[in-house]
């Protein structure tokens, strides 16, 4: 259940559709409009139904192969080379252990999971499809059973068929190598708990049960988990052969079953892509195949100077986020190269509740009162780029629903529907009603510029209600576990979040459930230590619901959402947009829910 | 008829009492205000001294402004109109806010940061604390060396050895890691001495911390000089005649050593505001909201496309006060180096 993710990597999700392809345009006329016409009810089913409707149009177009030859067809503007840059590279390449957003991207078009979200999903949030299996699997004995049937004639990079036991090694390798989502998101599965105990001798016996003959895969799981089919999106449960060493590979990327493969990494220098011999696209929604023949990423340059190269053609593609003060120049001279998309990625400021003043609801409700949130929204470029968030739910993510209770003229009672101003006279007022006027805060907040501004900006909004605040600055990694741990007694924590897919029992179960507090432990994700039971009890019932009725537990997490912002335990400041450039070159840009901008579909003119 | 001892000579005239032959303060002082840049150097330091002193009248009185509050959603008037402080950037994508450039007038007159907060203000305040934080680790870092070179040039063998070992060690740590990793242990926590606390805020911590580093720097050639005058005739002398050997550091010994403190305090003062300004930037010297040059220029780095007078300010300011100090410190070795003097006199 715990999506981990610190922005110091950069990590990022997209939620809006900025190109398609004439294909995938087809697709989408035939299955978004539906969607959209029938509301989310039955998800499943459509989403299966758009899938099969993709499938049909490939099949149509001669482009859907069944075959087990080794080459893909040729694609409208296909081939050369894509040349992308970032400032340094992820780490590690094993899929299983990554968890870097560069290494992600990079390697969504390499390796596949059993599930995957859908690539020309549009925006907002979908449920996950079937990608290397057959279908979409359904909850059985109430949520403790999936049945899965492997799709037939898909071979990884080597040539080597795939088939179930590389599905169930997989299952046993990301307990084995220690993946940093092993505990979080697959210990529901049977015989995990031993597996977490002694990875090495790992067999999640009774957890995934195979059958060569009906390529059957079925999950067993000792208690329901309603994200459970995210987790088997995730990047994590990749599947891989079965002869992969159980140990993080490092700078050697096993083989995948995607349309490319890794052929070189130096960690300091560049990553080099060629296709995969053995691709053949079986379900485009899910793994389409790829428009560049290479695709290198060179990494060294600095942001500025990425921006340059993009502009005078050198790059296609940069990584890191154009910075604030180069945004007028792409935004004036190179608007038709900008790629701009929300991001389930948002600021916020933990109030401990534990400690002086915040142990005070009144004293927490003041300073989401007095914020400057359109402050906030000016550091990270201008309303193009960010929006004010007033609620611990961000948009875009399920279960959204705009409200903000903390503005001028709404209450908690009777919240506004989005933020309009401060209410500086209302947050002093609570203040003085709180008896904690003139006590001392500290803001933790890491080095970093974006961070650095709001932390000063937070500072002194604590000074104009009445505290005396100061600002401790520590580097990002330090920062964030530094901020987790209780015996360091942080009063307020600037921070940012991302989710690793889009959840709202993900966001809001992690961040502030009794569970997630973890006393004298750097791994203590609600900063806050907020723990109240009557909201317990909700988030509890919003996440059985998700088994059984999805718009119902939508509604029962965005009551949550409103609940919890009501105890203020944070202080939602702002939710950004990613703002990339592209090279001249580069067209059908492609951006997906929980892979960004699709690198594959990338085409060179 | 009283015997008047100043014509014990019996001319009958009148002798003047010879003159007094000026002290070597006062030759060296004379030999100061000849040397045209060194007075000219010493005319910028006052100058931007006093302004630096002033910068509360000027914020407040002139350009009005609060220097350490951020004012991103402010404005300002400017000709009667009313002027955000971040302004939109004219593109089609309505991409980013840019802080108001150059104003020309006197509030925002070398325009905002990043912050929204004035640029000149800023500029003056952190003056203050650059200077005062150099000036102070100057001193402080002289009076260390000082205590080391002497003790270990005048009392020699075992508290030599030991003093000299630790001033290789020091001496072998690149200056600006060690004061980095100083830096980042008392900034993130303050300083705890027994029963003082020193919080991560307070200036004491960069003053002593730059002091610390630089004094191996100061000490060896005080030692050296120290040396020299523990063979000179008249320590031995008084060492003969049985003076306390305190007398004869306080008496014979420190007042040689003076001429040296005083040329090394310029040249330390500049290396301190390089040291001080550099720790700033990594944000482990002054601590925010409080300025410093070194603090300006960090703010200013993510503006060096669109605004770069935000780093190039604080940066011309850093040159122009380094360069005076040592050209000031050049003019003072001239007037008190007395080995240099004979040099030129030969």
């Amino acid at each position: 259940m715990i999506q981990r993710r610190l922005i110091s990597d950069n990590a990022r999700a997209s939620v809006s559709l900025v190109g398609l392809s004439p294909l995938s345009a087809v697709i989408e006329a035939a299955c978004g409009s539906r969607l959209r016409a029938h509301g989310r009810r039955r998800w499943v089913n459509k989403t299966a139904l758009c899938a099969i409707t993709g499938i049909m149009l490939l099949a149509s177009n001669g482009e859907a192969v069944a075959s087990a030859a080794p080459a893909s067809a040729p694609l409208p503007h296909s081939g050369g080379t894509l040349r992308l840059t970032a400032q340094s590279s992820g780490g590690t390449l094993d899929p299983q252990v990554a968890y870097m957003s560069l290494t992600r991207q990079i390697e969504t078009p390499v390796y596949d999971t059993l599930l995957a979200y859908p690539k020309f999903s549009g925006p907002g949030a979908l449920p996950v499809i079937a990608n290397l299996v057959e279908q979409m699997p359904t909850p059985e004995e109430g949520g403790l059973t999936y049945r899965l049937t492997l799709r037939k004639g898909i071979r990884f990079s080597n040539g080597q068929p795939l088939g179930v036991e590389d599905v169930a090694a997989s299952f046993r390798r990301v307990f084995k190598v220690g993946s940093p989502t092993a505990g979080p998101y697959y210990s529901h599965i049977v015989g995990a708990d031993a597996c977490l105990k002694d990875p090495a001798h790992c067999t999640l016996a009774g957890g995934v049960e195979t059958d060569a003959t009906t390529r059957s895969v079925v999950f067993h799981l000792s208690t329901p988990d309603p994200d459970f089919l995210e987790h088997l999106a995730w990047g994590h449960a990749a599947i891989l052969p079965a002869s992969t060493p159980p140990h993080d590979m490092g700078n050697s990327a096993p083989p995948g079953t995607g349309p490319y493969r890794i052929t070189a990494y130096d960690p300091t220098q560049h990553l080099e892509m060629e296709r995969n011999p053995y691709f053949q696209e079986w379900a485009h929604e899910a793994q389409p195949a790829g428009y560049p023949d290479h695709i290198r990423l060179t990494f060294g340059l600095e942001p500025e100077s990425e921006v340059t190269a993009i502009e005078n053609n050198q790059y296609d593609w940069m990584y890191e986020d154009v910075p604030l003060d180069r945004l007028g120049e792409v935004g004036s001279r190179y608007a038709a190269q900008v790629q701009l998309y929300t991001l389930l990625l948002y600021y916020y400021a933990a109030l401990n509740t534990t400690l002086p003043p915040f142990n005070s609801l009144k004293a927490r409700q003041a300073l989401n009162y007095a914020v400057n949130r359109h402050a906030m929204v000016i550091y990270h470029g201008g309303p193009a780029v960010a929006v004010p968030l007033c609620q611990l739910l961000p948009e875009g993510a399920p279960a959204h629903q705009s409200s903000c209770a903390y503005t001028k003229g709404a209450s908690p009672e009777h919240p506004a529907a989005r933020w309009q101003a401060p209410d500086p006279e209302t947050a002093r007022r609570l203040v003085r009603e709180s008896g904690t006027a003139g006590q001392k805060v500290t803001i933790v907040a890491p080095l970093d510029g974006r961070y650095g501004s709001m932390a000063m900006e937070l500072r002194s909004t604590l000074a104009a209600i009445g505290y005396d605040a100061v600002v401790r600055s520590m580097t990002q990694t330090v920062q964030f576990p530094y901020v987790q741990n209780s015996d360091n007694h942080v009063q307020v924590a600037l921070t940012g979040w991302q989710a690793d897919y889009p959840s709202a029992g993900g966001i809001l179960h992690t961040l502030y459930s009794c569970e997630s507090i973890h006393p004298h432990s750097d791994n203590s994700l609600n900063m806050s230590a907020f723990c109240d039971p009557t909201i317990e009890d909700q988030m509890q019932h919003a996440a059985a619901l998700a088994l059984t009725d999805k718009p119902a537990s939508a509604q029962a997490w965005a009551a949550v959402d409103r609940a919890l912002m009501a105890q203020a335990p944070a202080v939602p400041l702002v939710q950004i947009k990613r703002v990339t450039l592209l090279s001249k070159r580069a067209r059908n840009v492609i951006v997906t829910l929980n892979d960004e901008i699709l690198l594959s579909q990338l085409q060179i003119q | 008829m009283t015997a008047d001892c100043s014509s014990a000579s019996g001319t009958g005239v009148p002798v003047p009492a010879p003159a007094r032959p000026p002290g070597p303060w006062r030759k060296a002082g004379r030999t100061l205000l000849r040397n045209r840049s060194a007075m000219a150097a010493l005319g910028v330091l006052v100058c931007m001294t006093i302004a630096c002193l002033l910068a509360p009248l000027y914020a407040h009185d002139v350009a009005r402004v609060d220097p350490f509050t951020s004012n991103v959603a402010g404005s300002i008037m400017l000709d009667g109109h009313e002027v955000d402080i971040m302004q939109p950037n004219d593109n089609p994508l309505h991409l980013g806010l840019s802080p108001i450039g150059p104003t020309g007038h006197a509030a925002y007159l070398l325009g905002a940061d990043s912050q929204g907060r004035d640029v000149a203000a800023r500029l003056l305040y952190g003056g203050r604390n650059s200077l005062l934080i150099s000036a102070c680790a100057a001193v402080l870092c002289l009076l260390l060396a000082a205590t080391a070179g002497i003790a270990a040039g005048f009392f020699g063998g075992l508290m030599d050895t030991v003093l000299s070992r630790l001033m290789d060690i020091m001496w072998a740590v690149p200056v600006y890691l060690f004061a980095i990793s100083l830096s980042i242990v008392t900034v993130s926590q303050g300083l705890k001495l027994g029963p003082f606390v020193i919080e991560a805020d307070n200036l004491l911590i960069p003053i002593v911390i730059i002091a610390l580093v630089y004094v191996p720097y100061a000490a060896r050639p005080i030692r050296g000089r120290v040396l020299a005058l523990r063979q000179a005739e008249f320590v031995t002398a008084a060492r003969c005649l049985g003076v306390p050997r305190w007398r004869i550091v306080l008496f014979d010994i420190l007042p040689n050593v003076m001429t040296t403190l005083v040329v090394l305090g310029p040249l330390l003062m500049a290396l301190a505001l390089l040291a001080e300004s550099a720790l700033s930037f990594l944000s482990i010297g002054v601590q925010a909201p409080a300025a410093s040059w070194g603090t300006i220029i960090q703010d200013g780095e993510g503006l060096i496309y669109t605004r770069p007078m935000v780093a190039v300010a604080p940066g011309l300011a850093i040159v122009i006060v380094v360069l005076a100090l040592n050209i000031l410190g050049d003019g003072l070795r001239d007037a008190l180096d007395v080995r240099d003097a004979a040099r030129r006199s030969s």
